[in-house]
């Protein structure tokens, strides 16, 4: 079974979520355009009812970013790993 | 109802698997000087959610000027979209000119200029696009020098902002075919802190919150389903706990909640807010178990009710269900249940309603009684986008049916209608008819021969074409006026024959004759015309089984390879001579018109 982070990345750019890992970016995710940038950061806020800072979504260019983000946030590891 | 739809409800609803099955489809075109992709999943949760699928196309970022220009560039307009949308801000499309209003301290001629753009390309935009336009208020400009925290800076921001506002609120009136969405009003309501958000303005150009998006949302939904829908005509109100706090039938007239303090307030509030729906032509209605006495004494005797008798159309007082009351209301007022809103604080009762009646909508109280008095705006059931005469007078109209009731118990049905000194006046409609015609077009079930049903721009262009006659009929009696209540729509086909396109009637004048009065003034108007055959067409649903043998009873002939019903013009006219009522004709010919009375 995948993370939950993953997960969310597949069904927000509908995408098989086993093409996706750590390494997954918009360089090398075609369907990872900027308003899809838009709507994974809305999904993130809500999914994990946290605020991201434009410092953090400007971080963010790979899955494993997003998940070290997240750890920070105070999201336990356990949740999306 | 808003409420508990989050944006990742909307959302959700969208990806499950469970999702609702929509009955119809609709397409949209968001076009806007900010990003508005966000909007699209919201707009598609709300009108799925209302059985309505759709399919939402977003143009290019910041070019609301030029796709009214060339909005062909942008849309097909051989097969356009249902409605289009355009959201706009002043700072994003007039910086300069919104500045400099700042630097003079008022709304700068460059600033009026700008907005009169704007207004005039809206105007060529309607003159190509036949839907649905819905655009958006400014918006309190998010500027600086328009902070609302700044302490110190008099009023100028917020006053120069009221100017702008009046004065595109007075230009956009000159367009009534546009729909306005209020979004200032909606921004208030939400809160211009919690409504904003500055981080995704600046990484995305959105100014908004997801969940202040949301209710952008549901705010497009709502004006297209009021286009699509009739609005319910009728709400049925329980009394206990619904009207008044307490049980009248145990706790007495004096023993009931219901006045200046809470929570009798927002029972009284309630009732005020029943009462403005009351004068916009919304019928209401007691469904009550309880002793009649008890229910009466209060609407006759007690001092905080807001709603008297007559302002009930209806009462069903007694110990049956809910579901036969609510029968033999729509029963009594002539409507279908599928226009009835049912509200009561029983979950039971409310249950059982929902199952048995799903056509009906059910309104629980709320728990919460505070929330009492504006629970129902926020459902969007009584959402309509004009109000006609006919609405403002319907309460009036109900009264002077039920003194007809009252005579024609004690008459024959020819002494009835000989007694009622009917007249029915035919006329082709001028501008001022257009929006009570198309409520009628698109809200008229049961006596419509066709059911074809049209936005008011493609009223408009029949009653412009050249091969359209576009006819409406008024009835009066000695109780008063029926208003509005019946259209035809003649179009013209090769060699003077003319194909009744749409017959209409009110249900409230059934059974007067009305009908044949109509059709055989349809006929002296093609014979008027030149022509000489009328062709009849019925395309049956499951509402308007009434009609038909509407034809054959008026002695049309059925042509089996055409599917329509034909008969001579001269012949049909002949139908009024049978008629008790009074008959006039008001045609246009050119910039002359022309009055025949029969």
């Amino acid at each position: 079974m995948v993370d939950r982070v993953t997960s969310l990345f597949a069904g927000v750019l509908g995408v098989d979520e086993k093409s996706l890992n750590d390494a997954s970016s918009p360089d090398n995710v075609s369907e990872w355009d900027s308003l899809a940038a838009m709507h994974l950061v809305a999904e993130i806020e809500e999914v994990f009812s946290i605020e991201l800072s434009t410092r953090d979504i400007m971080r963010m260019q790979t899955i494993g970013i997003v998940k070290s983000v997240l750890i920070e946030k105070g999201i336990s590891e356990r949740d999306i790993t | 109802m808003t409420s508990n739809r989050s944006p990742q409800y909307l959302k959700q609803i969208l990806r499950s698997d469970q999702k609702p099955k929509p009955s119809e489809t609709t397409s949209i075109y968001l076009a806007g000087s900010i990003t508005l992709d966000p909007l699209v999943p919201y707009i598609c949760g709300h009108l799925l959610l209302e059985g309505v699928s759709a399919n939402i196309e977003v143009g290019p970022y910041n070019q609301i000027l030029q796709f009214c220009h060339q909005p062909e560039t942008y849309i097909d307009l051989g097969a356009p979209p249902d409605a289009i949308c355009l959201i706009w801000r002043i700072e994003d499309l007039f910086p300069t000119a919104l500045e400099r209003s700042l630097v003079e301290g008022r709304v700068s001629d460059e600033l009026k200029a700008e907005l009169d753009s704007l207004i005039e390309a809206l105007a060529r935009l309607l003159k190509r696009y036949s839907g649905i336009i819905i655009v958006t208020t400014p918006p309190y400009p998010q500027r600086p020098g328009f902070s609302t925290e700044e302490v110190g800076q008099g009023l100028l921001g917020g006053n120069i902002y009221q100017n702008i506002s009046a004065y595109w609120l007075q230009q956009i009136a000159s367009l009534p075919q546009i729909q306005s969405l209020d979004l200032q009003a909606l921004i208030l309501q939400h809160g211009i802190a919690s409504a904003h958000d500055a981080r995704k303005w600046y990484m995305y150009r959105q100014p908004y919150r997801e969940s202040f998006l949301a209710e952008i949302a549901w705010m497009i939904s709502r004006i297209i389903l009021a286009q699509k829908r009739s609005p319910r005509k009728c709400i049925v109100l329980d009394c206990d706990n619904t009207l008044w706090g307490g049980i009248v039938g145990e706790d007495g007239i004096t023993g009931i909640q219901l006045g200046e303090d809470f929570p009798g307030r927002a029972y009284r509030d309630f009732q005020s807010l029943l009462k403005h729906l009351y004068h916009r032509g919304i019928l209401l209605a007691i469904a009550s178990k309880n002793n009649s006495e008890d229910v009466f004494n209060v609407f006759d005797k007690h001092d905080a009710m807001v709603l008297r008798r007559e302002h009930i159309a209806c009462f069903e007082i007694g110990w049956d269900s809910k579901v036969e009351s609510l029968k033999r209301i729509a029963d009594a007022l002539n409507i279908g249940t599928d226009s009835l809103v049912f509200v009561d604080d029983n979950k039971k009762e409310v249950d059982e309603v929902e199952q048995r009646l799903p056509e009906v909508a059910c309104l629980l109280v709320p728990d919460e009684i505070a929330f009492l008095p504006e629970f129902l705006g926020a459902t969007g059931l009584f959402d309509q986008m004009q109000l006609t005469e006919e609405d403002r007078n319907r309460s009036r109209m109900i009264q002077a049916e039920q003194m007809r009731e009252t005579k024609k118990s004690s008459l024959t049905e020819e002494e009835f209608k000989s007694s009622l000194d009917l007249k029915v006046s035919v006329f082709e409609v001028e501008p001022q008819h257009i929006a009570r015609v198309t409520q009628l077009v698109n809200k008229t079930n049961q006596f419509n021969l066709t059911t074809i049903r049209r936005s008011q721009s493609e009223i408009e262009e029949l009653a412009r074409s050249a091969e359209h006659r576009v006819f409406a009929t008024e009835v009066t009696d000695k109780y008063g006026e029926y208003g509005l209540v019946g259209v035809a729509i003649l179009a013209q086909r090769e060699a003077g024959a003319w194909l009744i396109d749409t017959l209409l009637l009110s249900c409230r004048v059934l059974g007067r004759d009305v009908e044949t009065a109509f059709l055989s003034v349809l006929a002296d108007v093609v014979l008027l015309t030149g022509g000489s055959e009328l062709i009849g067409r019925f395309i049956p649903t499951s509402k308007n089984l009434q009609v038909e043998s509407f034809y054959t009873r008026h002695g049309f002939q059925y042509n089996t390879s055409s599917g329509d019903w034909h008969a001579e013009a001269a012949l049909v006219r002949t139908l009024m001579q049978g008629l008790t009522c009074k008959i006039s004709l008001h045609v246009r010919q050119g910039s002359e018109s022309n009055i025949e009375s029969y």
